[in-house]
């Protein structure tokens, strides 16, 4: 078997978009690792949930946490310098965007962005009324009058 | 993998879902719970509790990762029967547990959900844990004593070191017994100002030290491992001290939190005094408590921060009305809740009551 350094894979969104990546940056996804690991990526392995545009945005994560990953544990500075590029990388996404990756790096199984898009969605709704949560985030008030005034009630100190 | 493979079913619904009106925004109520609950549990109690009012599906992510405290329960121990009563005063349910065990014994103090049981008769004492009813025995102290503590569950990597307070002349002896030891170690400390009052407070552990109040409001530590007892500090209780009511209308209690010591000062039916020690010095805690409920009884305190309906109020062991109706001072609205006006503060936390921490999962216990 070639090294993972060389060794070269081709994944392919689910609008036609190939992108040629190194095994490291390739197991950075765990349910392709498991498709590697399993002998089944002859030729370009498809990924049927996930857009080109997205799909490239990962790719760009993915090989910046091989490229620059810490050394070790203790390696306080380097884990400091990719958090700080972390989040330069989820500044330039709207919401939507942030939506997509949220599931595409659970469908491929990627912990450390889920964690990153999850996390920058919660540092959205800190400090934010319900409203402007629902139009930030799309999301329709499903609940009657009395049914929200009663969650309400029942935590008023939260919403002083 | 299983996990997975399920989620990426229900992720593919919804990104197609989402691509097929590509002019619209996704909607983040549509994500798979698994996934809402990643996002809620990167959220602090406040927004957590508002992100719950957002929309039902995200009030459902919330409340499965929501962690904010559980409230003790109040356990009643009646006089002529096993059958003692729990009440929960968050979810205003009441539980039955019989216990056998306890007959003939009188609770004597309460942490970590075991209790210090006392047999009236023979003196004998043992620490005793009624959800997973396991009992230990304490060798006998052959003195009597005016306060008693345990530093920590014996289940605890941590040595639980039992303790008993006794004044004598103008001193106080005290005894201590390491879980597991034969018998008690007693030591006298002279203390000043001496220790002769009516006024006297629970004890709490923490840090490795035991603190108790007397007097006029000293605040004294002691350290078991060092073999040290030192006078701590003493609030301006002026109010307090000079309130025109009557010695028994005045009461002191000590509680924890977060190893934090807090000092509450009642007399009559004014509003308490709570004190915060902070750096061996009381502060006036009256404006902010930023959420603190203080759960008092006779022989021990509970504390928890940020309880729904429950924030910020003092809770008295008082068996409640019907189970429901608890007797609570509340700092929010500055008043008493079902407290009569003429009732003494001992009639508030009565002897055969304390507060206990409630198991971490009920049904561990059959008790839901």
């Amino acid at each position: 078997m070639a090294s993972s350094s060389t060794n070269k894979f081709v994944l392919k969104s689910n609008d036609d978009v190939s992108f040629e990546v190194t095994e490291a940056v390739a197991r950075e996804f765990q349910v392709i690792a498991h498709i590697i690991d399993d002998d089944c990526a002859k030729k370009a392995i498809p990924l049927s949930n996930v857009t080109g545009e997205i799909l490239s945005k990962m790719i760009e994560y993915g090989k910046k946490h091989i490229e620059e990953a810490p050394v070790d544990e203790e390696d306080e500075e380097g884990k400091k310098k990719l958090q700080i590029w972390d989040e330069e990388f989820m500044k330039q996404f709207n919401m939507e965007i942030v939506f997509q990756l949220i599931l595409a790096s659970n469908y491929l199984n990627n912990k450390g962005l889920l964690d990153l898009t999850c996390c920058t969605v919660a540092d959205h709704i800190k400090d934010m009324t319900p409203d402007e949560v629902r139009t930030l985030f799309n999301v329709k008030n499903d609940y009657t009058t009395e049914e929200e005034e009663e969650i309400r009630k029942e935590n008023s100190w939260a919403f002083e | 993998m299983k996990l997975l493979s399920s989620d990426v079913e229900e992720n593919g619904e919804v990104k197609r879902k989402s691509q097929s009106k590509k002019t619209e925004n996704p909607t983040f109520s549509e994500l798979p719970l698994s996934l809402l609950e990643v996002i809620m549990s990167n959220l602090v109690l406040k927004d957590n509790i508002r992100a719950s009012a957002v929309c039902k599906s995200w009030r459902e992510a919330a409340l499965s990762v929501r962690v904010s405290d559980k409230a003790p329960w109040l356990m009643h121990f009646p006089k002529h029967s096993n059958l003692c009563q729990l009440y929960d005063p968050l979810k205003r349910k009441t539980f039955e547990l019989e216990l056998p065990e306890l007959a003939d014994s009188k609770v004597c103090y309460s942490r970590d959900g075991w209790l210090l049981m006392r047999i009236t008769a023979s003196n004998e004492m043992f620490l005793f844990n009624p959800f997973i009813r396991e009992r230990i025995n304490l060798p006998i102290l052959e003195h009597s004593y005016l306060k008693i503590a345990f530093s920590c569950t014996p289940k605890s990597g941590d040595t639980c070191l039992v303790l008993a307070l006794k004044p004598i002349g103008r001193g106080v002896a005290i005894s201590t017994c390491k879980l597991g030891a034969s018998e008690w170690i007693t030591e006298n400390f002279p203390c000043w100002p001496p220790f002769e009052s009516h006024f006297h407070s629970n004890l709490v552990y923490s840090n490795g030290c035991f603190y108790g109040l007397y007097g006029e409001g000293n605040l004294f530590c002691i350290n078991p491992s060092q073999r040290i007892w030192y006078l701590l500090t003493q609030p301006s209780l002026t109010k307090w001290l000079f309130s025109n009511k009557t010695e028994l209308s005045k009461k002191m209690f000590l509680a924890e939190h977060k190893g934090v010591i807090f000092g509450l000062f009642m007399f009559g039916d004014e509003k308490p005094l709570v004190y915060k020690l902070e750096s061996s010095k009381w502060e006036e805690t009256n404006t902010k408590h930023d959420g603190l409920t203080i759960f008092v009884s006779m022989f021990s305190t509970e504390t928890r921060i940020d309880l729904p309906w429950i924030r910020n109020n003092v809770h008295f062991s008082k068996v409640p009305f019907d189970g429901k109706r608890f007797v609570y001072y509340s700092f929010d609205e500055q008043r008493y809740y079902r407290r009569n006006e003429r009732s003494d503060l001992d009639e508030l936390c009565p002897s055969r009551t304390i507060w206990i921490e409630a198991p971490k999962k009920n049904d561990d216990f059959g008790l839901m």
